[in-house]
């Protein structure tokens, strides 16, 4: 047995979960394999991987991870559980995969060196230049400021700008809260790494994203930034530079790569830019729009309309297209604030007004503005929360809003509007999608796909003549054309500003059919405000 | 009006900082997740389960790449392949003295 009878052997586990370890040793054992056990078989392929897992110590409830300034505690700061059993043991590790040697590893691939001069030399920039032709990361305000400005490092210049080395690589930081089961509430959060350099078509594919590790369940941390510190540390490390090997140019090259985007859904990124979440008084990331409470109710979400009138204090009113925004040096400056606050009192009253916890540890990352490299996801926003949302308020399901309003729909019409989209199932072609199940009995089995297809293909065909009023009809028919203008590839200067006046038009329109109390959402998030964060900010320049 | 409704007012202004809405949404990190969630075998031990799988799977990304191996020459399908006695990692330090790149530095 081979090396690469090795690797055959590893391919059937990583691509099939039926595979197990024991299978994995049997089939070994059948093939007179080399290695006595699968520890051996494993090792063997760390060495050829060059790529050496590090384990770090964890909270056992995955509050934080005993990393930089935590790693000499002996317990968990926020639940106060031990780091260690009576054994010397650690409770529970965090695995950890470098990136440095994964990042080096694709320059030493002729297939993909090549396919990973896309940000260079394959994105059609030209066209992009002259008229503000959307058609890439590349062409973002983000990305092309960046491009001018010298790389620091808390406030030091290092001497070179933004991408001015063909090889440098630009990475996106994504995490999501996963459960492994259906029936129990349990959570873990991979932290992926996005490599933009590669072509739209590829970037996304499983094979190309980068999993640097896995912050375990079953519950969600408390402290992602003692998670992040291992990655943020070699992504400093990255903006200095390390010595890598470029296969086709045979020389040896100083390999550089910047974080410029982090995404995922509201309370993933919330949790990453230590931000208070969707329901804070504060609640949006790229505003400062106050919400409000729903007078005389116990529940403590906010909402945001754009029009107070009946309120007594507070701002009239706020001009939806010009909404006070946030900027990067607002937010370090109100998180700075916080955590520099005399009292716990007041450092709490201020994380309430700025709806910021404390400085996160990603802004080390001078490649990053805070919060305005991120965006509301777009997927999660419309898919999963907009439309189910509006089914909710057309049938009349919709907590703490009664049942009279003029678009609600009779139990049977919502029923024959379910049962007629439910019947074109076998009709439909499988090219446009998954089927899409009936709205009005199996909401429940909808995914953000089958969302999507309801809204732009069913929708506007089963609702047409149904409403009481021919304006709610209208109203929905007009997202789901500014819908279709946002999946476009490419966007031109026009179709942005038809986006930004359309949506403007459509929530305006919204707020005045639905009214101010709207929209209920998930339980809040439970983040209190640390005060970690100058030793964070310390330890990862030493 | 939530903070869904209220969201909508920012895309405008994503797209032109952060570019289409397909370069940052959410759907690759799904479906990645998803594959993670299936490779979940152990009920008792999940979470170290999944470390390892993670693991594997990034260590055998990482040596696909370096040793310039395609998923054709990996394949179990078609004719009983030969075995080439190859070992990898010899050929690999070979190729480090040749190109004098240190291999601590990588």
């Amino acid at each position: 047995m081979d090396d690469f009878d090795l690797l055959r052997l590893f391919s059937l586990k990583i691509n099939d979960p039926a595979v197990t370890d024991k299978l994995l040793a049997q089939i070994g054992q059948l093939s007179r394999c080399d290695f006595d056990t699968l520890y051996q078989m494993k090792k063997r392929l760390e060495e050829l991987s060059e790529l050496m897992a590090e384990s770090y110590d964890c909270c056992v409830k995955s509050c934080i991870a005993f990393t930089g300034p935590h790693s000499k505690l002996k317990a968990c700061p926020r639940c106060r559980k031990p780091r260690y059993r009576r054994n010397g043991q650690p409770m529970k590790t965090y695995r950890y995969l470098p990136l440095i040697p994964q990042l080096v590893a694709y320059f030493l691939n002729r297939e993909l060196n090549e396919r990973m001069r896309y940000r260079s030399e394959g994105h059609p920039k030209v066209k992009a230049d002259k008229n503000g032709h959307m058609t890439d990361v590349f062409d973002g305000s983000h990305y092309l400021g960046l491009l001018e400005k010298e790389v620091t490092i808390n406030g030091h210049g290092l001497g070179h700008t933004y991408f001015s080395d063909h090889h440098d690589v630009a990475l996106g930081l994504a995490t999501d809260g996963v459960n492994p089961w259906r029936r129990r509430k349990s959570t873990f959060w991979p932290i992926l790494l996005y490599n933009f350099n590669l072509p739209p078509e590829e970037r996304s594919h499983d094979d190309n994203a980068i999993c640097i590790g896995e912050v375990p369940g079953p519950e969600k941390p408390k402290d992602m930034d003692s998670f992040l510190y291992p990655v943020v540390q070699e992504l400093l490390k990255l903006s200095v530079g390390v010595q890598a090997y470029d296969v086709i140019e045979e020389e040896i090259f100083i390999l550089r790569a910047y974080l410029i985007t982090i995404f995922g859904d509201i309370p993933a990124v919330s949790m990453l830019l230590r931000m208070k979440g969707h329901n804070a008084r504060s609640p949006c990331r790229l505003c400062t729009i106050q919400g409000i409470r729903i007078p005389n109710s116990r529940t403590t979400t906010h909402y945001v309309p754009l029009c107070r009138k009946n309120l007594h204090t507070g701002q009239k009113y706020y001009d939806p297209a010009n909404l006070p925004p946030r900027t990067h040096e607002q937010f370090i400056a109100q998180a700075h604030e916080i955590q520099s606050a005399e009292t716990n009192a007041q450092s709490e009253r201020l994380a309430t007004e700025y709806g910021i916890n404390g400085i996160p540890l990603l802004s080390v990352l001078d490649s990053l503005s805070l919060p305005l490299s991120t965006g509301y996801e777009f997927m999660h926003l419309v898919f999963e929360n907009l439309i189910p949302n509006l089914a909710l308020l057309w049938s009349g399901n919709f907590k703490g809003l009664d049942n009279n309003q003029p678009f609600v729909f009779n139990k049977t019409v919502w029923d024959a509007i379910g049962a007629a989209a439910a019947a074109s199932r076998s009709t439909m072609p499988s090219s446009y999608g998954a089927p899409v199940p009936n709205i009005a009995t199996d909401r429940s089995t909808f995914s953000a796909e089958t969302w999507s297809q309801w809204a732009l293909f069913v929708g506007p065909i089963v609702l047409n003549g149904r409403f009481s009023d021919k304006r709610y009809y209208n109203h929905f028919c007009d997202l789901v054309g500014l819908i279709n203008l946002c999946l476009k590839f490419e966007f031109s200067k026009e179709d942005v500003s038809k986006i930004r006046e359309g949506f403007i038009r459509w929530v305006k329109k919204y707020e005045e059919y639905v009214g101010i109390s709207s929209l209920p959402t998930s339980t809040p998030t439970d983040q209190k405000a640390g005060t970690i964060i100058n030793t964070y900010q310390t330890g990862s320049h030493a | 009006m939530t903070l869904t409704v209220h969201g909508l007012l920012h895309i405008a202004d994503t797209i032109e900082r952060i570019g289409p809405v397909w370069a940052w949404w959410s759907f690759p990190i799904e479906r990645q997740c998803g594959r993670l969630q299936r490779h979940i075998t152990s009920k008792r031990h999940p979470f170290a389960n999944l470390d390892d799988y993670i693991t594997l799977s990034a260590q055998f990304k990482t040596t696909k790449l370096i040793y310039n191996i395609a998923d054709k020459d990996l394949s179990l399908e078609g004719p009983v392949k030969k075995k080439t006695g190859l070992d990898l990692h010899y050929e690999r330090k070979c190729f480090y003295r040749v190109c004098k790149v240190d291999l601590m530095l990588l």
